[in-house]
């Protein structure tokens, strides 16, 4: 019975892999990146890239069992919905009042601790913020909130 | 005799203080005004906000969701940069008609926002939103 089951489950693994997960792909233009249009500390650069770019950005870093179904399906799921969300890859399509609200919406999640979102940094330790490190988004939002209608 | 007058008095006494609690739950959205006067909340617009979108998005409400995006007894109270998002998000919403939400208006239909009403809250919170840019 269990080598029953068991071959099943086996089965349906192998199976799954040849779904294709639709994994949406990192198509960065030069200029556009949130951090070629706004300054940021080596700090701040530091905790956008390890707890926001690998969903909000076109330079998502696919680690190896994001190629394994089923987890493809959650990962692709992830970066298509957050990009859908705030891409930060293409900061420079978006109008300044935008990007002041996505500003806001950023200090406001971070602060609120919504994101990144619980089930990230089980895999990406880096991507656990401090709360040194969620005070030290919330500011940089503010100023560069702030600076963009001065 | 005197079971029914008290009755009649009880009554009168619930609706008056239903009246009172209502009707200053309607009025703090344009009450708390800003110091620095950044905001101003025209007539037309006012109504709709208090009609339709009030009840779950002020300081009180019992949804945690709606409170924590947007209080509308607050709005008048906020910095210029949080204005420019919390305007930009009505006026997004609204057109995206993510507000009022699908689910919600299943239970209270009356909720719903006519296209005029839509027209007004989109076409003030853009242009107050725009002016704040300036």
């Amino acid at each position: 019975m269990i080598r029953k089951v068991l071959i099943i489950v086996v089965v349906i693994f192998v199976i799954i892999q040849f779904i294709p997960s639709g994994r949406p792909d990192n198509n960065p233009v030069p200029g556009k990146d949130l951090l070629d249009m706004v300054d940021a500390s080596d700090d701040v650069v530091a905790i956008l890239k390890s707890a926001c770019y690998d969903c909000h950005s076109q330079q998502v870093t696919y680690p190896w069992y994001s190629y394994v179904a089923p987890v493809s399906f959650l990962v692709s799921r992830d970066v298509r919905e957050g990009r859908e969300h705030l891409d930060f890859g293409l900061w420079g399509d978006l109008s300044k009042r935008k990007q002041i609200k996505a500003l806001d919406e950023i200090s406001e999640e971070v602060e609120a601790g919504e994101m990144p979102m619980k089930i990230y940094p089980i895999m990406h330790p880096d991507a656990k913020l401090t709360d040194a490190q969620r005070q030290q988004i919330i500011d940089w939002c503010e100023i560069s909130a702030d600076r963009l209608f001065e | 005799m005197k079971n029914l007058f008290l009755t009649i008095f009880s009554l009168v006494f619930i609706a008056g203080i239903l009246t009172i609690t209502t009707g200053f739950k309607t009025e703090t959205v344009q009450k708390e005004v800003n110091p620095e006067n950044l905001l101003t909340i025209p007539d037309s617009v006012n109504k709709v906000l208090k009609d339709k979108c009030f009840d779950c998005h002020h300081s009180g409400s019992e949804s945690m969701k709606a409170k924590m995006k947007l209080k509308l007894d607050k709005l008048p109270t906020l910095s210029k940069r949080k204005l420019i998002s919390k305007l930009d998000g009505i006026a997004e919403s609204v057109e995206e008609k993510d507000m009022p939400p699908e689910k919600f208006l299943k239970k209270y239909p009356e909720h719903a926002l006519t296209d005029d009403e839509s027209k007004i809250l989109i076409d003030w919170a853009n242009n107050a939103a725009d002016e704040l840019m300036k």
